[in-house]
Order: structure tokens, then C-alpha cells, then sequence
């Protein structure tokens, strides 16, 4: 069963309340789980927009989508987060974390929500930032970290509570280009070891080097969809 | 729901200042209306404790029709057996009083009285002015001459301790009876209807001076607690049938009453307006608060927050911020209460005294605390900082979190 | 320029400012109808007072107001009357006579004040008649009772009642009379205990000759400031043997009263103020804030700080004058909307301090309100405006870029 089938989606903006503009016109797309991929394309080609809608985040014009052969059209606004919460992960190009709350305090935010017993949050974050060698950030506020911590952080959080779908938005944006690359390594590590399906949108060369798959966005449709290596190797 | 409180508790504080600010509102919000709630229950429970110094029974009785028409046919007999015979409730005072219109005359001027002849160890007990006499002292049980009268109406008469007096009242026969007296004692009343037109004698010696026996034409009954007083009048009326009038001081002071009905509604509408000024104040706070985080919040609602849970989030900040100012608030006014029960804060007209529709208020107005309604003004302040949010908290929750994401 | 800067500024943040300008308009309601209620329910019980039984001024025998006695006399009130009226051209005066006594109708009596008025003039002109007619001059031997006191006495027009008192020389006065009438005094105190005779009756019953207690003077206009027609009669007067007393010094518990009440009145004012100001300096703070980048590039164009400073407190004042007259036109909507309202109610129908509380009160916005208003909405805003107005003309030009 497929992660992801989008079909035939359109999406329409009112644009300020006045002028409609047609993001994405009729894209269909199948991701397969374990997927480490990309959707590339410059600005306004839709990408965010697709991202959006295949993360439960906004509802499309027409088309459907089904996320694990489910189709998200008719749920409510809270069946929709529900979805949100145990089936997909997110990481955004910034502004990622709660301020206020302290690196592992983050972390756990999804599985608390989960109901996770608290005992069982703290040792699987802990464990977590060990692997990923950021053990000292455990206790440290966002406002004190750099940007590609708090990138690393984020991916923290969709990892711990054990989605079956990351969805990360021009994730490496804001970071130079080596912080960048490691942050891309780090997430395709984990797609590789945990069996986590990825689909990142960027137009970052460096970005759509290190994935297996590449769907282009021109103009709100796909212009291609290149293969570069297969699922799981 | 303890993350939510952790979350919303570190939020307030991201913006110091504005927080401070906003609750200096609510603070100064509540201590307004549990000072003036305590202002009103302190004039309240002062007219209710001034009845002692007028010498007013919580409950009277009379003989029906004597309020309105003071024939010397309606009167109660044999007064102290009838009161014998009732059952009132420990620690009531009672008395009863042989009351006529009179005309108090010297050599200087004359003046138009109630005259009330008492029983002077029970009317001492009932009435502060004559429980402490200013100048002179109490008539005797035997001193069939002696007057005691208010001081407005000494300086009116231009008379002293010593001095004589006549007294010119209708007997039951009709005639007009006059005697004289000698004034034992001048006593000072809050009421300066009291101080100018009451005087007092002793029962037999205004029984001789009306030439009637054995009667009375008021029972008056304090009660240990006001609250009381409608319930003992709706017994002793059951219990004595028609011939008698009873009276709770409710009836006898409608002003008094009015005020008491008035008070808790004046409470009310101060605590609306108050809170309702507070409210706008904080409102646009917490809105500004809120807006400035909407991608913040974006990103929790895409993490699987639901609507539910970010409403609780903001409405949480809300609760910190009512109950950080709240308590400062309430500990203020109490302190300010508790200061104004024992040194007048307020005052209410010049002189000593107010009157009110016969009820007395004293100028100088001391507080009284009540934890009810300290609690009750301390409950609306909740109220209304989670009623304010919750505008602020739609509106963040409801927004898709794509469009949420996207704000700037 | 400045004027359209500021106003365009607020609307940026459409729901903002109308949140703030609300919340002066509630404030500025609240004073402004609370403070005419209560000047209107005082110019009521002040026209009862002034056009009932105690008139604008009072001439007395010196000394009589502190210490009343049937011998503190105005020995030649006819004069004294002529006097008045050449000195304050306009004013009515009138003679008054007052003394004690007891009133008695078959077996029931009462003590009364008994008062001697002048048939036809002012003091006959502020009783209600409710039964029977008015009082004709001697030889009728005819007197009016208050509507309690015919009550208590059972007396009706026609019947009779027995007066007895002191005579100014201490002899013992004694008359009938024939009840005339019954009328409503307007107070309820005197509607108990007062027994109005023809002058010349009540001079005769207490032996005074042509002397009279009072010599009230009644002016065409009510109001509290007296101190000028006061004066002109002093001046007219031989104030070794006569007072010359203001209506706030016959009733001064009223007028203290109505003064005390009025600085309680400043209190609501503080409240407005402080709570509104709080809010008005959060939201104006915020304000500023957002705009710390483009304070920064009018600085840098070159903008003095002063009319930065003018800008901000300008914006604080337009929001005041908004939401002064919304909360203007909202206390008119109530105080119309209400239309009248009777205040007798809270007394249970009694007095309070020697005036009647007023009946139907017609409501109305009263001048003196808008003032009161206007004054507290001022300093409010220049209160919560100030301070992030002074913060915003201080910032430099190097905020325009450096700012995230």
C-alpha cells in the first residue's frame, strides 16, 4: 500500500480576497513507503502547496488524497490532527520550536500528545539526541541554539513519535550550505535505518542530490519525475 | 493539562512589560470591588447595628392601629406579662415603653416631643443614649420627677441638668394633662431627630401623667442577629393574633431595607463595569499576544495539536495572568478592608451622622470584610480574563494550519 | 499633515483601536451619566427646598438659626420687607411665624410645629391641596394640616382641632380652629407634624404683636451660589438685630452632603483613568513597537523628534476624541432611553437631610458632565500615550535597518 496517492489534485487561492490563482493544476502522485524523495521547483511552482495538502494542512480544490489508503477529503478539522499526530512529521524552514520550551521539552511534544507514559518520553528523546550527538542540547532553549540545531531538534520531534511520513519544507533554507548537508544526511540516515518515508521540498541543488527521487513542479504541474536510485538502498 | 499550564505559565512572561501591565489592570480591577463591596456591607452592617442607638427594636409590637392613628384606646395591656409570655430567642433584649406625643415647655421656648415612659434598667439596655448619658445621669426607679432629654433640645430650650421643664400631653380622658419635671440627664444621639425631639420618664410617672394604668403602647425586641428579626416577627404574629402589630425593622425602616436590596445589585453593577473596563483593556493584550504567534501556533496545529488544546493553551495564559493579578488584587483590598474597619476611609455628608429615610448612617464609614465577597469578586475576575480569551483563542485555533503557517 | 498621519496610523489596526475605544467610550458613559443623574436628582431636591418652605434666603432675629426661640424675633418685618425689595429688585419676601404646640381632635393628640403663613404668598403657594381649600385671611380661624397628620387626627375639612402651646410672654395659648384643608407639603416630615394658620392667627395665638420668626425671601433663579444677593441684603440691613442666612446655611448637612457626594463622584473618574489607561499605554506600546523600523527611516529622512513625539500623542488623542463622543452619544442614548426616573424609591419615600428625594427625574445630559468627561478622557490618553510616544521619538536612525 502506497504512503502517499495524491490524484488528479487542483488547488485554487483567493489571492488578497480578490484575484483567484490556480497553484496546482490537476497532480497526481504516488509515494511509496520508505521513499526518500524530493518535490523541486522554483518559487510559485506549488511545491509548498503540495507539500500542504499531502500533510492533512490544508484541503484541496479538487482531486483527492489518501494517506495509507485513507481518503482525507471528508475528515474533520480534529480527525485531520489526529492524522497530523500519529501518522505524519513535519519540518519547517524556521520558527520550528516553542521558544519556551527547552530542546527535549519539544521533542516530547508529539508524543505527549500521543499520551505517551512521561518516563518512556524522556528516555526515547534522550536516546534519540544521543545518536545524533546532541545530548548537550537536551536542556537548552531554542533562542539559544543555532539554526541548524534547531533544524536537528525539529527532526527530532517527527522522529520520536514514530510517524509513517516526514514532510519537510525547504528545510535547509535558512542554513549554510555544509550545515545543510549534514542536516539532509541526518534525515536520510534515518529514513534508511527506521524505514521512514521522506518527502523534503526544496530548490536547493545540494538537497536534490542526496535524494532517490526527484518530482518537478513547473507551474503548478509535474514537468518530471526522476528515479535516481530505488526504494531501500 | 499540566504541560498546558507549564506551556502558558513560560508564554506570559515572553513579553515581561506587557504581562506587568496587563496585570496591574486586573490587580487594580478586583481591589476596587472588594473595597467598595466592602464599603457598602460596612454601611449596610452599621444601619443595622445604629438601631441600638435609637434605640429601635428589631421586632415591635404595638396594638393594631396605634401606628396610624395614636387613639389612648390603643394600647397593650399589662405589657410585662405579655412579653412573659413570649418565647424569643436567646440573648434578645426587650422592653416596653409608654410613648405619647408631647410639648416640652421652659421658661425660654417650647418644643414638640415623642415622650417615652420606660422601665430605665431595660431601656439602658436597648438605647445606647441612654445606656450612656452625657451629662447627669439616669433618672432613678423611684424618681417620680425626673426627665432625661436630648441635648439639641436642652440648647433649644436653653435649659441644663437641674433645670425645669413642663410637659403638656391629652390624657386618656381627653383633658390636656400638664407636670413638671427636672432634668436628671441630657443624653447625645447620633440622630439628630432623637437629640431634638425624644425625651424620656419613668413608666408610672408617664402613666400618671396620661392617667392611664397598667399599659404600654410599644414592645420593642433586639435580636442577637438581624437576620432574624422577619422570622421572630412572623411567629410572634402567628402567636398573638390580631388585636397586635408586628413589625420587623425591615417594615419600620423601608429605607433600610432598600438599601440592602440595593447594596449586593450595587455591587453587581460596579463589578460589571469594572471588569468590563478591565476586560477591554486586556483584550486587545492577549489579542496582540496571540496574533504575534500565529505561526507559532501554526506549527503545533501541523504537529497534530488540536484546535481543543490550543484554546486550552491560550485560555491557560489567560488563568496565570487572573490569578497572578488576582491575588496581588485581592490581597490589597483586603489589606485596604481590613485598615478601613478600623479607620473611617470614606465619609458621607458633614457632622456626625447621616439621615436616611430614619435609618442612620455614620459619616465616617468603616469597612467590613467579607470572604464571600472577596471570593465572589475574585471568581468574576476569572470569569472574565477566560471570557476575554477566548475571542483571542478562536481565532488562533480555527485558522487552517496552512494559512496559520504562512503569516508573517 | 501631522493630523492625517495620525489618523490614518490608528486604522492600521482596525480592531485594535476599536477595542481601545470602546473601552473609553464604557468609562466616559458611565461618568457622564452617573454625574448627571446625580447633579439633576440635587437641582431637584434643591428646588424643593428653595421653592417649599425654606425659600432661596431667610431674615431672622440674630441668633435665631442656632438657637430658635419663640423671643428672637423680627421686630418690624413690614420694613424690613420694604428693604428687601428696594435692594434686590425681583425678590419675593414674605412673613413667617413658627412655634411648638400640640394638636388634639377628640381623643387623640400630637405634637405639631405650628407655622404662620401669609395667605396667597410663597410659602401657602409650595402646599399641594388635597381636600377642602386654602387659607383665607382672619376671621375665618381656619388652618391647613399636613396629609399625615389629618391622618393620625382623623381630621377632615370642617372638623375642628384644639391648639395648645407656649405665648411668647410664657402664658399658656390655647384655641379651636376649623380644619380649612389638607395639603401635601412635599416633605414627608413636615406632612406629619406641621399646622399652617393666617399670619395675624398665628401672631395673636402666640402673642407676638407685628413680630414675626422669618422673613423668607424668595429669587427668581434657584442655585447654590448665593453670595451676592446675600450680600446686597446684608448691606441693606441692620445686622445688629437681624441675620441674613442662605438657604446652605438653614440646611447645611444638605450641603455638605451634596459636596462630599460630588468628590465621591471624582472617584469613578480615577477608576476610568486607571484602567483605561493601563490598556491604552499596552496597546499604544504595541503600536510603536511594530513600528520601530519605520520610526527608524523617518529619523533617518531626517524627522525632528518632537514631531515624531507629536505624531504618537496625536494618535492617543484622536482615539480619545473617538471614543468620547461614542461614549457621549452612548450615555445620551441612555439617559433619552430611560427617559425619566423616579428616585423616591431608594428612600422608601422618606427625606434625606431635610429635602424630599426626588420623584419623576427627567434625565438629561448634563453640561457639567461632558466637562468632567472630557477632562478625565484627556488625561487618560496623554497618561497611556506618553510614555511610548517619548520611546519612539528617541530611536535612531540605525533602528530602520538594524530591526528583525
Amino acid at each position: 500500500m502506497a504512503v502517499i496517492e495524491a490524484v488528479d489534485v487542483t488547488k485554487d487561492y483567493l489571492d488578497k480576497g480578490q484575484v483567484t490563482t490556480r497553484a496546482l493544476r490537476g497532480v497526481s502522485l504516488t509515494v511509496e513507503k520508505g521513499e526518500f524523495m524530493a518535490i523541486a521547483g522554483p518559487s510559485g511552482s506549488g511545491k509548498t502547496t503540495l507539500l500542504n495538502l499531502i500533510g492533512a494542512l490544508d484541503t484541496v480544490t479538487s482531486g483527492r488524497i489518501r494517506v495509507e489508503g485513507r481518503e482525507i477529503g471528508g475528515l474533520s478539522q480534529r480527525e485531520l490532527s489526529d492524522l497530523r499526530r500519529d501518522r505524519l512529521g513535519f519540518v519547517f524552514q524556521a520558527y520550528n520550536l516553542v521558544p519556551v520550551l527547552t530542546a527535549a521539552e519539544n521533542a516530547e511534544y508529539v508524543m505527549e500528545l500521543q499520551g505517551r507514559p512521561a518516563a518512556m518520553r524522556r528516555e526515547r528523546v534522550a536516546e534519540l539526541f544521543e545518536a545524533m550527538g546532541m545530548r548537550h542540547l537536551l536542556d537548552t532553549r531554542p533562542l539559544k541554539m543555532s539554526g541548524g540545531q534547531q533544524q536537528r531538534v525539529a527532526v527530532a520531534r517527527a522522529i520520536a513519535s514514530e510517524p509513517a511520513l516526514i514532510l519537510a519544507d525547504e528545510p535547509t533554507a535558512n542554513l549554510d550550505q555544509a550545515t545543510g548537508r549534514a542536516l539532509v544526511e541526518l534525515m536520510r540516515h534515518l529514513s534508511r535505518e527506521r524505514g521512514t518515508t521522506f518527502v523534503l521540498s526544496s530548490h536547493d541543488p545540494m538537497v536534490l542530490e542526496q535524494v532517490d527521487r526527484v518530482v518537478h513542479l513547473v507551474d503548478g504541474a509535474v514537468r518530471s519525475d526522476e528515479r535516481r536510485a530505488a526504494p531501500g538502498a | 493539562m499540566a504541560t498546558i499550564l507549564k506551556i502558558s505559565w513560560r508564554s506570559i512572561w515572553r513579553n515581561w512589560r506587557r504581562t506587568l501591565i496587563s496585570m496591574s489592570a486586573v490587580g487594580v480591577g478586583l481591589f476596587l470591588v472588594v473595597v467598595y463591596s466592602g464599603v457598602l456591607a460596612g454601611l449596610l452592617g452599621d444601619a443595622k447595628d445604629q438601631l441600638d442607638n435609637i434605640g429601635m427594636g428589631h421586632v415591635e409590637i404595638t396594638a393594631a392601629g396605634w401606628r396610624t392613628h395614636r387613639g389612648a384606646s390603643e394600647s397593650i395591656a399589662s405589657p410585662a406579662a405579655l412579653l412573659g409570655r413570649l418565647d424569643l430567642p436567646p440573648g434578645s433584649e426587650s422592653g416596653w415603653r409608654v410613648v405619647t406625643r408631647a410639648l416640652v415647655t421652659s421658661a425660654r421656648g417650647s418644643e414638640g416631643v415623642e415622650l417615652q415612659g420606660v422601665d430605665w434598667t431595660r431601656e439602658a439596655r436597648l438605647s445606647a443614649h441612654v445606656r450612656e448619658v452625657r451629662l447627669g445621669e439616669r433618672p432613678s426607679p423611684d424618681d417620680d420627677r425626673g426627665i432625661l432629654i436630648g441635648e439639641k433640645l436642652a440648647d433649644r430650650l436653653r435649659v441644663k441638668v437641674g433645670s425645669r421643664v413642663r410637659v403638656m400631653a391629652q390624657r386618656a380622658d381627653g383633658e390636656i394633662g400638664a407636670e413638671l419635671y427636672r432634668v436628671r440627664g441630657i443624653f447625645h444621639s447620633l440622630s439628630p431627630a432623637i437629640s431634638r425631639g425624644r425625651v424620656l420618664v419613668g413608666e408610672a410617672s408617664a402613666r400618671r401623667l396620661l392617667g392611664v394604668g397598667d399599659v404600654a403602647h410599644q414592645i420593642v425586641i433586639q435580636l442577637e442577629r438581624a437576620s432574624d428579626a422577619d422570622d421572630v416577627a412572623a411567629r410572634l404574629r402567628a402567636v398573638l393574633g390580631r388585636g397586635y402589630e408586628v413589625l420587623s425593622y425591615g417594615d419600620l425602616l423601608p429605607a433600610l431595607r432598600n438599601i440592602e436590596r440595593l447594596a449586593d445589585l450595587f455591587v453587581w453593577i460596579a463589578a460589571f463595569f469594572i471588569y468590563g473596563l478591565v476586560g477591554l483593556g486586556i483584550l486587545n493584550t492577549l489579542l496582540m499576544s496571540v496574533l504575534e504567534r500565529t505561526r507559532e501556533f501554526g506549527v503545533l496545529r501541523a504537529v497534530g495539536t488540536r484546535p481543543a488544546r490550543v484554546v486550552a493553551q491560550v485560555l491557560g495564559e489567560s488563568f496565570w495572568i487572573a490569578t497572578l493579578s488576582g491575588a496581588l488584587g485581592l490581597a490589597a483590598g483586603l489589606l485596604l478592608t481590613w485598615y478601613g474597619a478600623h479607620h473611617a476611609i470614606l465619609t458621607i455628608g458633614g457632622g456626625e451622622a447621616l439621615e436616611y429615610g430614619g435609618a442612620i448612617l455614620r459619616s465616617g464609614v468603616k469597612t467590613r470584610f467579607s470572604l464571600v465577597q472577596a471570593l465572589r469578586a475574585t471568581s468574576l475576575v476569572y470569569v472574565m480574563a477566560l471570557v476575554t480569551a477566548l475571542y483571542p483563542a478562536w481565532r488562533v485555533a480555527r485558522m487552517p494550519p496552512a494559512r496559520a503557517l504562512h503569516s508573517s | 499633515m501631522l493630523l492625517k498621519l495620525a489618523w490614518r496610523n490608528i486604522w492600521r489596526n482596525e480592531r485594535r483601536t476599536v477595542i481601545s475605544v470602546l473601552a473609553l467610550a464604557l468609562g466616559v458613559t458611565a461618568i457622564v451619566s452617573l454625574y448627571s443623574v446625580r447633579e439633576l436628582a440635587y437641582a431637584e431636591m434643591i428646588r424643593g427646598v428653595t421653592r417649599g418652605l425654606v425659600g432661596n434666603v431667610q431674615v431672622h432675629g440674630r441668633g435665631y438659626q442656632d438657637s430658635p426661640d419663640m423671643t428672637t424675633v423680627v421686630r418690624d418685618p413690614l420694613a424690613v420687607e420694604a428693604r428687601l425689595e428696594g435692594a434686590l429688585p425681583g425678590a419675593r419676601a414674605e412673613r413667617r411665624v413658627i412655634g411648638a404646640g400640640l394638636a388634639s381632635a377628640g381623643d387623640v393628640s400630637t405634637a405639631v410645629v405650628v407655622m404662620g403663613i401669609e395667605p396667597g404668598a410663597g410659602s401657602e403657594a409650595a402646599l399641594t391641596l388635597q381636600k377642602g381649600r386654602m387659607l383665607v385671611a382672619s376671621p375665618a380661624h381656619a388652618v391647613l394640616v399636613g396629609t399625615a397628620l389629618a391622618n393620625e387626627l382623623g381630621l377632615v375639612p370642617g372638623g375642628d382641632v384644639v391648639l395648645v402651646g407656649q405665648a411668647a410672654d410664657g402664658s399658656l395659648a390655647n384655641d379651636r380652629f376649623t380644619v380649612a384643608g389638607v395639603a401635601d407639603t412635599g416633605s414627608s416630615e413636615a406632612n406629619a407634624g406641621t399646622v399652617f394658620l393666617p399670619l395675624a392667627d398665628a401672631q395673636s395665638f402666640f402673642a407676638l404683636g407685628q413680630c414675626v420668626h422669618q422673613v423668607v425671601v424668595r429669587l427668581p433663579t434657584d442655585g447654590e451660589d448665593l453670595s451676592q444677593p446675600v450680600s446686597l441684603l446684608r448691606g441693606a440691613l441692620d445686622l445688629s438685630a437681624l441675620e441674613v442666612l442662605p438657604w446652605t446655611e438653614i440646611l447645611p448637612e444638605l450641603k455638605t452632603a451634596m459636596d462630599d457626594k460630588r468628590k465621591n463622584q471624582g472617584l469613578i473618574s480615577l477608576i476610568v483613568f486607571l484602567i483605561v489607561a493601563l490598556g491604552i499605554l499596552n496597546t499604544m506600546t504595541m503600536s510603536t513597537f511594530e513600528r520601530t523600523r519605520e520610526f527608524g527611516v523617518l529619523a533617518s529622512l531626517g524627522t525632528r523628534r518632537g514631531r515624531i513625539l507629536s505624531m504618537v500623542v496625536l494618535e492617543a488623542l484622536l482615539q480619545g476624541l473617538i471614543g468620547f463622543g461614542a461614549g457621549l452619544a452612548l450615555a445620551w442614548a441612555l439617559l433619552h432611553g430611560i427617559g425619566t426616573a423616579d428616585l423616591s424609591g431608594l428612600t422608601g419615600g422618606g427625606d434625606v437631610l431635610g429635602a424630599p428625594m426626588p420623584g419623576a427625574l427627567r434625565l438629561v445630559v448634563h453640561p457639567e458632565s461632558v466637562a468632567s468627561a472630557g477632562v478625565t478622557t484627556i488625561l487618560t490618553m496623554l497618561a497611556g500615550g506618553l510614555l511610548p510616544a517619548i520611546r519612539a521619538s528617541r530611536l535612531k536612525p540605525v533602528e530602520a535597518t538594524r530591526y528583525v
